[in-house]
């Protein structure tokens, strides 16, 4: 278990001595160290697994000379930071951080709640895992086998991992090489280790959604959209697979949340633009949907430029992110053009697409499948979000976030684009639709909830709208818990 | 503070007591006791890795496969066939070996009426 400790640490820990330097504020709030702690570790265990999977082209299977890498590469970061440390001044110049309010006493409680549901949802996921260790089945088929290859391979036949001979060799290995850099560290392929990445992703998403949101609309709102996130038996209930979606739905609301800090913040500073890049880039090495997602990244900021014209500003931004995308961009794009076969999903295309498009009854299919799965995310949680969104309206005007835009036109571009994907499958539709469709819906949840909760007032603004003046637009800097 | 702050917080409050219930429930059906949902059996992996250690299976290359207690699966959709989740968990377990029937192999994996495996050293590469 030390050994597995470690091996997840040095990345996280390296990411973060790497990011913190450039994070704004000097002295970290408990938000925005959790913030900060969530971004670090997506970005240290996305370059890490880049790092051990392009070990094989360049050096061979990796071994202990990859460990030693990791730890050299750790320890010199850490002698950056203390450099840095002693240093005076030179820090970064401010890049997005305004004052956020901070929460009425009683709003701070809003964390029991959260934490109930964490450990009910723990308890849950950690005794599934004790009837089933090796996860589902596409955990068993696709993921973790991939990663057993990767770790059991030799010099010689390490290009077997990707075979056409097994399914789906073209999907990316961010979790199969994670889990088999991580079972490098231990020594043998532990199926702990896999469910140790699932359960740490469900607490970075939970971490990021609910400092995120601390932090950009205070009032509780971070701790009322991660209880509702627990709460979510779909996206519980996917989690336990052991599949790649739940990493999936954290690099997609990474993405979402570094854009609404930038757009907070006057659009200025390249932090956050190359932070959503890197973010954006891991959920394309995460799955071959990331890959969709990255167009409607790039599409919804130019349409965001678009509403404003600020195309110079826009550029800027896209220019950060490419750089933020560079490193899992260039490793997936090695990947799918030397060593992947073709994806089944393009590779079934042909004269009969126009005819499925066509076909009104799979209009009426899909969107029968997608509704039930959305109505099912968890017992009455539809009619219970639309209720509370009803009831606390918007946000008054001087407390509305500028970036609303961003996340949901993010959340439309990736529903249209999986529409799209179901109505051309070349696979039966229902059966395509029973295998995934609920978790598309997963993959999506967390950036969904960090839309509406950006977009919908707090409960502390629904108790002030009796009393017009009881808030005051901003009290200082300083972050809510 | 005014009734929508009340109405909302309950409506919230009504949510979380709706699915704590649930989540015990479902929690409830995982003890070791109701088994809850399938995936892999966690013997099979044991049982094949034993089997493989006996024999001498290969540690890379492709192997064959035939089952004899389920047939091919039909074409469409072949996913749901027990031949082909047997043939996915023995790849599972094999890896990095590659379980294929159709590619050239000397050696061929046998599933048993029985339900063992053993390995069958006599079959000719190119085994359909």
């Amino acid at each position: 278990v030390i050994l597995l400790l470690f091996s997840l640490a040095v990345p996280i820990v390296g990411a973060w001595l790497a990011l913190r330097p450039a994070w704004p504020e000097r002295r970290l709030s408990a938000a925005s160290g959790v913030f900060l702690f969530c971004l670090a570790a997506g970005a240290g265990l996305g370059l890490s697994s880049c790092c051990f999977f392009l070990w094989y082209p360049l050096l061979g299977h990796p071994g202990t000379g990859f460990i030693v890498f990791e730890v050299v590469l750790l320890a010199l970061l850490i002698v950056l930071a203390v450099a840095r440390l002693v240093r005076p001044a030179g820090q970064a110049p401010p890049d997005g951080v305004l004052p956020t309010p901070a929460p009425s006493p009683w709003a701070q409680w809003l964390w029991v709640p959260f934490t109930v549901s964490a450990a009910l949802v723990v308890r849950y996921l950690v005794l599934y895992y004790a009837g089933e260790p090796h996860g589902e089945w596409d955990a068993c088929m696709i993921w973790n086998l991939r990663a057993r290859f990767l770790y059991r391979v030799t010099d010689d036949n390490w290009r077997d991992t990707f075979t056409p001979l097994i399914w789906h060799t073209d999907y990316p290995l961010f979790v199969p090489a994670t889990v088999a850099r991580c079972w490098l560290h231990v020594g043998e392929d532990w199926t702990l280790v896999p469910f140790a990445l699932a359960l740490l992703l469900v607490g970075l998403t939970a971490g990021l959604l609910v400092s995120g949101l601390n932090l950009l609309r205070s009032g509780g709102q971070g701790w009322l959209a991660g209880t509702v996130l627990l709460c979510s038996s779909t996206y519980v209930h996917t989690a336990r697979m052991q599949y790649a979606d739940v990493p999936l739905g954290f690099f997609l609301l990474a993405t979402a949340v570094c854009f609404t800090f930038h757009d907070r913040g006057g659009r200025a500073g390249r932090f956050f633009p190359a932070l959503a890049g890197a973010m954006a880039g891991f959920a394309a090495w995460t799955k071959n949907e990331g890959l969709l997602f990255l167009a409607a990244a790039v599409l919804a900021r130019l349409v965001v430029a678009a509403r404003e014209r600020r195309w110079r500003v826009a550029a800027g931004e896209l220019a950060w992110f490419g750089a933020g995308l560079a490193p899992a961009g260039l490793t997936l794009l090695y990947f799918k053009t030397q060593l992947a076969p073709p994806n089944d999903l393009v590779a079934g295309q042909g004269a009969s697409t126009l005819a499925r498009i066509g076909d009104l009854a799979r209009h009426e299919q899909i969107l029968r499948a997608l509704a039930t799965d959305v109505w099912q995310v968890a017992p009455y949680m539809v009619l219970i979000l639309a209720a509370y969104a009803l009831l606390v309206g918007r946000p008054p005007v001087e407390r509305r976030t500028p970036g609303v835009v961003g996340p949901a036109l993010l959340l439309a571009f990736m529903a249209v684009g999986y529409y799209l994907v179901y109505l051309t499958t070349p696979y039966d539709l229902a059966w395509h639709l029973r295998t995934s469709s609920s978790r598309l819906v997963a993959q999506l949840w967390p950036l969904t909830l960090f839309a509406l909760f950006l977009a919908t007032g707090t409960l502390e603004e629904a108790a002030a709208r009796h009393q017009p003046r009881a808030i005051p637009a901003s009290k200082g800097e300083g972050a809510p818990g | 503070m005014g009734w929508r702050f009340w109405a909302a917080g309950l409506v919230l409050a009504i949510g979380l007591v709706l699915w704590t219930r649930h989540q015990l429930h479902e929690t409830d059906n995982l003890a070791p006791n109701k088994p809850g949902h399938f995936s892999f059996p966690t013997y099979f992996d044991e049982a094949v890795s034993k089997v493989a250690a006996a024999n001498a299976f290969p540690t890379s290359g492709v192997i064959g496969y035939r089952d004899e207690r389920f047939s091919p699966d039909p074409p469409d959709p072949a996913r749901v066939g027990m031949h082909s989740t047997v043939r996915g968990m023995a790849q599972y377990t094999l890896a990095p070996v590659i379980v294929d029937e159709g590619s050239p192999h000397a050696q061929t994996l046998v599933h048993s009426r029985e339900g063992t495996f053993s390995l069958d050293q006599r079959q000719p590469a190119g085994e359909q």
